[in-house]
């Protein structure tokens, strides 16, 4: 399958703080990708660099492209939201519209009109009049209505309240999302996002700690419930995470022999949530 | 074409107090009151001016609007307190005597308009050249602008054609607009005193009001290039600033300060006073054009000083295309 973005060795320091270091991935097409991890972590200087909105050393492609030299021939294929709060406070719904429209050779107005329809934005609305959840509907509306490759969304739903976020979200799987589209999203609200994810990588210190798809990841991660009997035998097979939980503990295992595990307790896969945390802060033993 | 034509649009709705509104409503003044002076005035003519007399009690109040009719000026009339002494002409009969002064009418109606704008102009350019580059990234609208695909020296170049072009566009469209009005408004007014129509249309064809503001666009469009240091260095500090683009701005001031400092304490001259002063011979030898009094003629001793000052703005602006480029600290 064609990668949409292909980037190895990237690295990237501001000063003495390493943003990137050696950054390796490969994301084919038709995949939806959480791109996570915490504060600082390298996640948007990774996506400014995907973006072409930073210079980053190494070899980065992005639908074949140089993202930095060739910016504007890539952002024909690319859209992106940073945040919520982007969209100019002064411009009209309709200036964005005939904005958009006379920019961009893949927008279509009649698909932003339809998105519009469904929401209470009307078109002589001002930006700066319309409330954040709406603001994101708007930004979302003209974003799914241009015929991109790729979807950068850096904290899309950021301040907004759940109502809101699961719109955004199911809107973006059931009107825009398909086969030949792929999405990258970076969110601290994990949970949120995790039954729409095809891919998954972790992100911490400027480094790559897991790359996965969620197919996989039943096969490589099993989260552990354990009581306090077997807790030195659950210990032996080296679990990367442990954590107290009423009545025993909770331990994750990355690539350990199922069978191993399941005389021991009840094993399940792990939540993305809790998974994120193992490998963040591993072998955190209690 | 349509990406420039769009990114114009985005520049006059993101301006349009600015480059619209303001403009528009100072023209309507000016027309305005132009129509309430001649309805209301007894229309008299002091010394070398026709001079417009609100009428509304038994004493006429002055409305302090002057317009001479061999070069017409607006202003304050310095004679307002004696116009008791002055002579006083009847416009009709002054009209019937001497045809230009119908043009001269006309004309001091669009100077009034033209002077207004100049001044409004000057204010609005110079404070969107310091603010185009900077307020997006302040306002973090730049991550909208960034993420359609229209590169910087397109943003850039729009912006400087807003300030070169659609700006002394918008004036001499409101210009020719207050010329056509001053002049229907003259030809209904004076048509119904009895003068005939085909008398003042060719008092005004022959003294080319209609043309001037032509002129004028001309001469405006020739001083802003001679300005493209100053405009192209307000560019450069609107991209460049983290904080105020003005300090940055004002900073050659200070630059000439050290240099006279410099040279006044060790003797050694940086030469930045001198360039200085070179750029403003040049400005004074075209200064002409900067008046707008439709006095200007481009000689070619003008063509270094014009290729000099084209140039100097054109790696200003460069850099401020290099800088949008290179340096996003959002």
């Amino acid at each position: 399958m064609e990668n949409i973005i292909h980037a190895q060795g990237i690295y990237k320091s501001y000063g003495k703080k390493i943003a990137l270091d050696n950054v390796d991935l490969k994301i084919p097409a038709g995949r939806i990708v959480g791109l996570i991890g915490p504060n600082g972590a390298g996640k948007t200087t990774l996506l400014k660099g995907i973006l072409g909105l930073a210079t980053v050393k190494g070899n980065l492609r992005v639908l074949g492209l140089n993202p930095f030299t060739e910016r504007v021939k890539l952002l024909e294929d690319v859209s992106f939201i940073a945040d919520t709060a982007i969209l100019p406070r002064w411009i009209k719904v309709s200036e964005a519209l005939d904005y958009i429209e006379g920019v961009h050779p893949k927008f279509s107005r009649k698909k932003a009109m339809g998105f519009l329809a469904k929401t209470n934005i009307a078109l002589n609305n001002k930006v700066k009049d319309l409330s954040k959840g709406m603001v994101t509907q708007l930004h979302l509306a003209l974003i799914m209505a241009i015929d991109s490759k790729l979807l950068v969304l850096d904290e899309p739903t950021l301040g907004l309240d759940i109502i809101y976020r699961k719109q955004f979200y199911e809107t973006l799987l059931n009107d825009y999302y398909d086969a030949q589209k792929t999405i990258i999203i970076t969110t601290h609200q994990v949970e949120e996002i995790e039954g729409i994810l095809t891919d998954l990588i972790f992100i911490n210190g400027g480094k790559v700690l897991l790359e996965t798809t969620m197919d996989q990841l039943p096969n490589t991660f099993f989260e552990l419930q354990v009581d306090i009997n077997n807790k030195d035998a659950a210990l032996a097979l080296k679990p990367i995470y442990v954590r107290t939980m009423l009545g025993g503990f909770s331990m994750v295992f990355e690539g350990t022999d199922i069978a191993q595990l399941e005389v021991l307790g009840k094993v399940m896969t792990p939540s993305v949530a809790d998974l994120f945390v193992a490998k963040m802060q591993p072998m955190q033993i209690v | 074409m349509n990406l420039y034509v769009t990114q114009v649009k985005r520049e006059l709705w993101e301006n349009k107090v600015s480059f619209i509104y303001t403009p528009v409503i100072i023209a309507l003044l000016i027309v305005v009151m132009a129509i309430c002076a001649a309805l209301y005035s007894r229309g008299v003519i002091d010394g070398g001016g026709v001079h417009f007399n609100f009428t509304s009690s038994s004493v006429p109040v002055d409305a302090g609007v002057t317009v001479a009719t061999d070069t017409p000026t607006i202003g304050i009339n310095p004679q307002a307190d004696n116009k008791k002494s002055a002579q006083h002409f009847d416009i009709k009969t002054s009209i019937q005597k001497d045809p230009s002064a119908f043009n001269a009418m006309v004309l001091g109606v669009m100077y009034a308009n033209c002077a207004m704008l100049y001044l409004v102009f000057s204010i609005v350019m110079s404070a969107y050249s310091l603010r185009c580059l900077f307020d997006d990234r302040k306002n973090k609208d730049i991550l909208f602008w960034r993420s359609m695909p229209v590169s910087e020296t397109t943003n850039v170049l729009i912006k400087v054609g807003m300030v070169l072009l659609i700006g002394p566009l918008i004036m001499l469209i409101l210009n020719l607009i207050v010329t056509f009005l001053a002049l229907l408004f003259g030809l209904v007014f004076l048509g119904a005193q009895g003068i005939k129509l085909g008398y003042l249309i060719s008092s005004v064809l022959s003294g080319g009001a209609l043309y001037i503001p032509i002129q004028i666009f001309y001469e405006l469009v020739f001083s802003l290039l001679m300005s493209l240091p100053i405009i192209g260095f307000a560019f450069l500090a609107s991209a460049f600033a983290k904080k105020t683009p003005f300090f940055i701005f004002a900073s050659p001031a200070m630059i000439a300060l050290a240099d006279k400092i410099l040279d006044s304490v060790f003797g050694i001259n940086i030469g930045f006073i001198d360039a200085l002063a070179v750029y403003g011979r040049m400005l004074l030898n075209t200064k002409d054009a900067f008046i707008l009094q439709h006095s200007f003629h481009f000689d070619q001793t003008m063509i270094l000083p014009l290729v000099s000052c084209v140039g100097l703005g054109s790696i200003f602006f460069a850099g401020a295309i290099w800088l949008r480029n290179n340096r996003y600290e959002i």
